[in-house]
């Protein structure tokens, strides 16, 4: 199981199909959980998930290791999301089109909207979900790579395919904007 | 007040560099000012302040986890090869001519190309000539009759791969129809069926309704995929997701088939094909050249056309797999060669010319005998330079011209090195970037699928995973060459071709309509 990524490919392009299964076991949760704040529904990212290795493994011969195989992943699960989130458009249209005909926020039928911890974090939880959620998809998605995936500039570059100075000033953008959807919440303001 | 807030508020510049350094990602000199502007800056610590604590509270959000089986469906589904070289075709309905014509109006109306044919030849060396794949076997001669490849009851479209579907979905009635390829994902493992991905099928269109059926390549069942009652072919535009059940005896699943538009993968490809390839400075200009190319050519309806390209191995291998996943491509195989007599034999009568402009038109000649020169030329060249010399004089033999019953009409071959001025065989491996752009007529193909498919038939076939696999195994294999056995390049370099149908427009069919000669009788309905 501490077989390198590197190893792991090799093993996959040369035809053994378990070696690849152990990628998808290293980095599965990783990608879901990110997939999930990202995209807003479990359900969503599971497909998406699935979606995102099965390419990358068609795709695994293209896979130069120029950057984090992670990086490769996600920037083929970012295309895949987003031709998800297009593939859905109308039923996210249609949802918006209620939440502003009704005036109310449609209820949550994801995982989010049930709290397993005491009330209060379980509130002040479904606070920043549904802050993220409002965000634009560029800074919900950069922001979730740093903040919950943890990937450094470099690795947010790599997996979303822009310039470097493109995710700092994105993730300072999405940042200022988070915070005055927070500002309540903030003990420090 | 106002003015000392101001003073010590961060610059919309420096603002930046407080998230990079929350984040620790900024140069030591870039540290060293935001430390400075913290001192005397309370917004600026407040700001941060405020970054940290946004920060927990991210990180307070739950971790989510899948379940323990998901690795191994998703390693279930990669068993299963996603491309493949088989092709299946099943007869549909017999359609007049002026079905034909309604789906080309159809087409108009979305700008949304219907067919692409992509061919990718391997290197000189794996089989002697241009190695061939065909996506979606055109619906359309030429002269606007059914090709020889299909019977007039017979309109296939291909299927490939694990769930990867393409199907051309043609109503019955004429008004507002059209037809449009498309390309799919048989969605999830819950319910895949049991012939699929294990081989591509070819999809065709029951006439009447907007129902495909596709026949069970693997197994031999039938199989068939049905559109939900609410979908409106009229409505459908390039790129749009729609899905359909695929039923193949008591297995059902879910296809996600989504429209493909071809000029828009004949530009996405090219554009490919000139960032993916290495530049250097003596092949920037191919760059700009295939733009050109692109702008002043672009896709003709009811041509064909083929790039040519060779580069380093390495580089082709990236930019196969690139090409497969270009959403507007509705797939890529490789296929037994176009031998490189099929293609030379037209060259005689060709009028040659090059729209590549002035620096390229070395073909641009009057001479139809010096046009049929440098044609061969060019590609006993290209041969020479690519194959080893105990092949080349095969090679050369099998350039020379030969008499074909098949062949209609003397198409067009349209050559134009990429590099002005240039011998074709001067340029080093490294700037291996250029493109050939042939304008290559449909009979030749046909012709060539004709006789790989009879010369295919008597050797082995590669399987589905050997085809998708090709340009890594050839390496490894050599020469698996049907009719005209090489060795593998000695400089490393893969030749391919590509070549891309376009399906006529109603302008181009109505034009043809109007010449008795040409259009096939129309039918009123």
């Amino acid at each position: 199981m501490n077989q390198p990524d590197a190893e792991l490919i090799a093993a996959s392009l040369s035809g053994q199909t378990d070696a690849f299964g152990v990628l998808v076991v290293r980095y599965q949760n990783r990608l879901y959980n990110t997939l999930v704040h990202t995209l807003g529904s479990a359900e969503d990212a599971h497909d998406v998930a699935q979606d995102a290795f099965i390419r990358a493994f068609q795709k695994l011969s293209t896979f130069e290791g120029r950057c984090a195989f992670y990086s490769w992943l996600f920037r083929i699960a970012h295309h895949c999301a987003v031709n998800h989130r297009r593939r859905n458009w109308r039923s996210t249209a249609s949802l918006d089109a209620a939440r502003e005909q009704a005036g109310i926020e449609p209820a949550d039928s994801s995982d989010f909207s049930r709290p397993d911890h005491d009330l209060e974090v379980s509130e002040r939880q479904g606070m920043v979900r549904s802050a993220l959620q409002k965000l634009p998809d560029e800074y919900r998605t950069i922001l979730v790579l740093r903040e919950i995936d943890g990937l450094n500039y470099e690795e947010i570059a790599d997996a979303i395919d822009c310039p470097i100075g493109t995710v700092r000033s994105r993730i300072h953008r999405a940042r200022l904007e988070l915070r005055s959807k927070l500002q309540v919440m903030l003990k420090s303001s | 007040m106002n003015d000392h807030r101001n003073h010590h508020s961060p610059a919309p510049a420096t603002h930046e560099l407080l998230s990079a350094y929350f984040d620790r990602e900024t140069t030591r000199e870039e540290a060293v000012e935001i430390e400075r502007l913290l001192e005397r800056s309370p917004e600026a610590r407040q700001m941060l302040d405020d970054f940290a604590e946004l920060s927990e509270l991210l990180h307070e959000l739950p971790r989510h986890t899948l379940d323990a089986s998901f690795a191994d469906r998703v390693v279930q589904q990669t068993k299963s090869p996603p491309n493949s070289a088989e092709v299946h075709t099943i007869p549909l309905s017999t359609r007049s001519s002026r079905f034909r014509w309604g789906v080309g109006l159809g087409l108009v109306a979305t700008a949304a190309a219907a067919c692409v044919i992509v061919m990718v030849a391997g290197p000189w060396g794996r089989r002697g000539g241009f190695q061939v794949a065909q996506r979606d076997q055109p619906n359309f001669a030429t002269d606007g009759s059914p090709t020889p490849a299909m019977s007039s009851e017979t309109e296939a479209l291909r299927y490939a791969g694990v769930g990867d579907a393409s199907i051309a979905l043609q109503p019955a009635d004429d008004s507002g129809d059209k037809s449009l390829a498309m390309r799919g994902v048989a969605a999830g493992a819950s319910a895949a069926p049991s012939g699929a991905g294990t081989a591509p099928r070819t999809l065709g269109v029951a006439g009447g309704t907007a129902k495909a059926k596709l026949d069970g390549a693997s197994n031999g069942q039938g199989s068939r995929i049905e559109l939900s009652r609410d979908f409106d072919i009229r409505r459908v535009t390039a790129g749009e997701v729609v899905e359909a059940l695929q039923t193949s005896g008591d297995d059902v699943s879910v296809v996600k088939l989504t429209v493909v538009d071809v000029q828009k993968g004949f530009k996405s490809v090219q554009l490919l094909l000139t960032t993916s390839i290495r530049t250097d400075d003596a092949s920037k200009g191919k760059v700009a050249e295939a733009r050109k190319f692109d702008e002043s050519v672009g896709v003709q309806p009811e041509e064909m056309w083929a790039l040519f390209v060779q580069a380093p191995r390495d580089q082709m291998e990236g930019i196969l797999a690139q090409i497969q996943n270009e959403p507007e491509i509705a797939g890529v195989r490789l296929e037994p060669a176009i031998a490189a007599d099929t293609l030379n034999q037209f060259a005689p009568e060709a009028a040659a010319q090059s729209r590549l402009g002035q620096a390229n038109r070395r073909f641009v000649t009057n001479d139809k005998d010096a046009q049929s020169r440098r044609v061969k030329e060019t590609l006993a060249e290209r041969t020479a330079e690519s194959v080893p010399p105990a092949t080349t004089e095969k090679k050369k033999a099998d350039v020379a011209p030969k008499s074909d019953p098949t062949a209609k009409s003397p198409p067009a071959l349209i050559a134009a090195p990429s590099t002005p001025g240039k011998k074709l065989g001067d340029e080093s491996q490294n700037q291996l970037s250029r493109q050939l752009a042939l304008k290559v007529p449909m009979d030749a193909i046909e012709q060539s699928n004709r006789r790989n498919q009879i010369s295919s038939n008597q050797a082995d076939r590669p399987t589905a995973a050997a085809s998708r696999a090709a340009p890594a195994q050839q390496a490894k294999d050599g020469p698996t060459t049907v009719n005209k056995p090489a060795e593998p390049s000695a400089d490393d370099t893969m030749q391919v071709l590509i070549v891309f149908q376009q399906r006529p427009t109603p302008a181009s069919e109505k034009a043809r309509d109007r010449k008795p000669s040409s259009a096939p009788p129309v039918k009123k309905s």
